[in-house]
């Protein structure tokens, strides 16, 4: 019982310190890839924070909404944003984000670098025969090439024709998702031109840009690319019970240009300096600490909405999202759907009670030990008694408890960390860290922490035993 | 009868807890450990939640409960909401998001009573005329994007895979609404939009705005919000910041569960030639089982009272958040009892059922495969 107590709460301790905080390098690739990065910033407040849930940071907060031309993937992730409304602090503003605050982000915390999600509203329109015309909601998209060619290797993803490249630079070319018609939007094949309209852009009397959808302006692309997020599996019993597996597609109708267009065409439409952007991804290159870094950004952005890439992918699978489920039988797609739904209210971070846990977890295991001790003491009266007999001092005894406390409680926590340890191994290896100093670093607190436990807890027992006498151990038997 | 033997056995259990003072504290400690979680994590919920709620803002809206869908609402759900009996007074309008030449806006469009209530807040220039294309606009949002009465606008909307809608209006007024939700063009129903999406409403006599919502949502399938829905998203909000500490708390409750047994069972261990001698004296299996228990119960007492004092110490010493209310104090309390009666159940069982020869002839428990008296030496 002491080793189980002890192995439970050695594996929760390898885990605070080496896992928890962070991801394998590999984690949800294809979304880091269409992203650009690994940590998502947000203009504006829309998550509670445990700490403002405990009375930090207080002020007004009230109901909002986010309107449809919300230039981010909010409305894939969190689409409750748009339709139920969410509690933010008023004081957080609307704003959106600066760029010059993301390159100093970047720069003090020794990030590779940002990604902007740079997004203009478009209407794609398709002309069919006799003049009838479907429009389309498909918004222009900027992407940085040499990014996407070095860092999140695009090519990966794509399906026909070729990437963008250096020559795309300026040029009306782009690349659209094959899986348009997942999410309603007529396919494009490599060569065929795709025709946008897009409003022009004006500015209020804060300066703050619109767009004018009273004035849309024509553009054409030539489609270089077609690409598709093949982004996880649902497994699910078929109608023979066996386990059946539907390839999952993130599929939207964005059009993807070179930054280099895309400015051009900003500058094109009445845009003046930098576009506004409401969304922007941090490139990370170590990912086994990567909650840890979101809690420093958090700190340092308290006005925006900052997450990691794999956890706002979690919590998007859990409502369903962001995936079209295409390809699912329709009794598997209702079942889900049934259970999607549940989750639709707005977000709040779990609290980190990680220490709690920990504290409370090596508090009752230390009290397991000192319980198993009495159990082994009583079982060994005699023996005890007749070492005093042979001239032990009570000073001999208690460090013989005291050691075989130490014993068992060493042992649990190396069960814990062994257990732990191919789970810690993994996540650190695959970010190219050093092993070696995590795994020695887990193993010295983890040894320090058991010990000082144990000595606490076996100090009772202890010293119970090496108050005993022989005489009262002979008397009683 | 019964109730003599319960009583009988109650001074010895007594004078054993003392006796067995070292194990009996462990177990005290471990069951007031758990109480003191409880206590720690309802103190939290409840405090935070009060707290949160205290910075949150009522919900501004010109109706009791405002209701909004995604799609029009089918015909046949529309005439059943005018006849619903859930509503004092409740009309259908459209609320859409729509493209205009000063950026993306929403736009209400509603008739008779809804519509005056807007065009009371009118603040410059005149209400439209019915069946002219006119609209009004909020008064700020026409401030910060220059808009004057008797400017034209433009407004689209889209319905993916059709003709984008396009229709020009006038301005001919400002109105000031005291709303939170967006609003920033006012229209009379009109031909030219998609159909009618919206809902507000006055709820029946006696019927909260809270369960009219609920009634809106799950009969009409629409979004509905009332003043104290921010309060109600609160409340989510909280539970989901602290649900992990329900997990710690549940973990704590494991482990509590365990070192109970251990305990108990070190109890009966270390007692096995006292219990032979009891039940050799004619003690029959039911009163080894009372003693057994009233021992542990009063440590659990003991462990619960002093966990129960340990918490309101700290509460108001202010290193935990709050107390919480005494309906809470008590299921906490309830809960480690359950707990602890789950664990001993077992340890118990064995004192009780097993016969003299088992206890003084070194034989096996037979769940345990193992000697319940140890090899002598």
């Amino acid at each position: 019982m002491a080793v189980v107590g002890m192995a439970v709460a050695g594996m929760v301790l390898t885990s605070s310190f080496c896992l928890s905080a962070g991801y394998p390098a590999g984690v949800e690739w294809v979304y880091r890839q269409f992203l650009g990065g690994e940590v998502l910033v947000y203009a504006g407040r829309w998550v509670v924070y445990p700490d403002e849930a405990v009375g930090a940071g207080q002020g007004w907060w009230g109901m909002s909404w986010l309107g449809v031309g919300e230039l981010s993937h909010l409305g894939w992730f969190h689409p409750e944003l748009f339709r139920d409304g969410f509690l933010r602090p008023l004081e957080a503003g609307e704003g959106h984000l600066d760029w010059g605050v993301l390159e100093e982000v970047v720069e003090e915390e020794a990030l590779a670098g940002y990604y902007p999600c740079l997004l203009l509203p478009a209407l794609m329109v398709v002309k069919e025969e006799g003049e009838v015309e479907r429009w389309y909601w498909s918004p222009l998209r900027g992407r940085v090439v040499e990014v996407d060619e070095e860092r999140y290797r695009f090519r990966e993803l794509l399906v026909d024709g070729r990437v963008l490249g250096e020559g795309d630079r300026g040029q009306w070319v782009c690349l659209v998702d094959a899986r348009r018609e997942d999410v309603g939007v007529p396919s494009l094949g490599v060569g065929e031109e795709i025709e946008l309209r897009l409003p022009r852009v004006g500015y209020d009397a804060s300066g703050r840009p619109y767009f004018d959808y009273g004035h849309l302006e024509s553009l054409t692309l030539q489609v270089v690319g077609t690409y598709q997020l093949p982004t996880r599996y649902i497994y699910y019993l078929d109608e023979l019970e066996d386990l059946a597996a539907a390839q999952l597609y993130w599929a939207t109708p964005e059009v993807l240009v070179t930054v280099e267009t895309f400015m051009e065409i900003w500058r094109w439409l009445g845009g003046q300096g930098l576009p506004p952007i409401r969304q922007a991804a941090l490139m990370v290159d170590d990912l086994s600490r990567l909650e840890n870094l979101v809690g420093n950004l958090r700190r340092r952005l308290p006005d925006h909405t900052v997450i990691s890439v794999p956890q706002q992918v979690r919590i998007a699978h859990a409502r369903g999202l962001p995936e079209a489920p295409v390809g699912l039988p329709r009794e598997v797609l209702e079942e889900r759907q049934r259970r999607w739904t549940r989750a639709r209210v707005q977000l709040a971070l779990p609290m980190d009670v990680r220490l709690v846990i920990l504290g409370l977890v090596y508090l009752v295991a230390g009290l397991l030990l000192a319980g198993n001790l009495l159990v082994m003491v009583s079982r060994r009266r005699r023996e005890i008694a007749i070492l005093k007999v042979a001239g032990a001092q009570s000073r001999d005894i208690a460090v013989m408890v005291i050691s075989e406390a130490l014993f068992l409680a060493l042992l649990g926590g190396l069960v814990g960390f062994a257990v732990m340890s191919p789970m810690v191994l993994w996540t650190h290896l695959s970010n190219r860290a050093d092993v070696v100093e995590v795994l020695v670093r887990a193993l010295g607190q983890l040894t320090v922490v058991t010990v000082g436990f144990t000595l606490l807890f076996a100090w009772l027992p202890a010293w119970r035993t090496a108050r005993l006498t022989a005489m009262e151990v002979f008397r009683n038997e | 009868m019964e109730r003599t033997r319960m009583l009988e056995v109650a001074p010895l259990a007594a004078a054993n807890v003392r006796r067995h003072r070292t194990a009996y504290l462990l177990l005290a400690a471990l069951v007031g450990a758990g109480v003191l979680s409880f206590f720690a994590h309802a103190s939290f919920v409840q405090t935070t939640g009060e707290q949160f709620k205290e910075w949150v803002r009522p919900l501004r809206l010109p109706w009791p409960v405002m209701a909004w869908g995604q799609r029009p609402l089918p015909h046949d759900l529309a005439e059943d909401f005018l006849q619903d009996r859930q509503m004092q007074r409740a009309w259908l309008g459209t609320i859409l998001w729509v493209n205009t030449s000063r950026g993306q806006a929403c736009l209400w469009a509603w008739e008779g009573e809804p519509w005056e209530t807007i065009a009371k807040t009118l603040v410059r220039g005149r209400v439209p005329a019915p069946g002219a294309p006119e609209v009004l606009v909020d008064a700020g949002w026409a401030d910060r994007m220059g808009i004057k009465p008797g400017d034209e606008m433009i407004i689209s909307y889209l319905v993916p895979g059709t003709r984008l809608r396009r229709f020009a209006v006038t301005v001919v007024g400002a109105v000031q609404l005291d709303t939170d939700f967006p609003a920033h063009i006012f229209a009379i129903s009109a031909p030219f939009l998609p159909g009618r999406n919206a809902a507000c409403a006055y709820p029946r006599e006696g019927l909260h705005p809270r369960a009219l919502a609920e009634h809106l949502e799950r009969r009409y399938g629409l979004v509905a919000w009332h003043a104290e829905t921010p309060y109600y998203l609160a409340d989510t909000l909280i539970r989901a910041v602290s649900y992990p500490g329900a997990d710690a708390l549940r973990l704590l409750y494991l482990f509590v569960g365990a070192g109970a047994f251990t305990l108990a069972l070190l109890s009966f261990l270390d007692r096995r030639r006292e219990v032979a001698i009891l039940k050799a004296v004619g003690v029959d299996n039911r009163s080894t089982a009372l003693l057994f228990l009233w021992e542990i119960g009063l440590a659990g007492l003991v462990g619960l009272l002093a966990g129960g004092v340990t918490a309101h110490g700290l509460a108001r010493a202010g290193l935990l958040w709050s107390v919480p209310p005494w309906w809470e104090q008590l299921y906490g309390a309830a809960v480690t009892l359950l707990v602890l009666t789950l664990a001993v159940a077992l340890p118990v069982g064995f004192a009780s059922q097993a016969t003299v020869n088992e206890l003084l002839q070194e034989r096996r428990i037979p769940l345990f495969r193992q000697r319940v008296v140890p090899h002598r030496r």
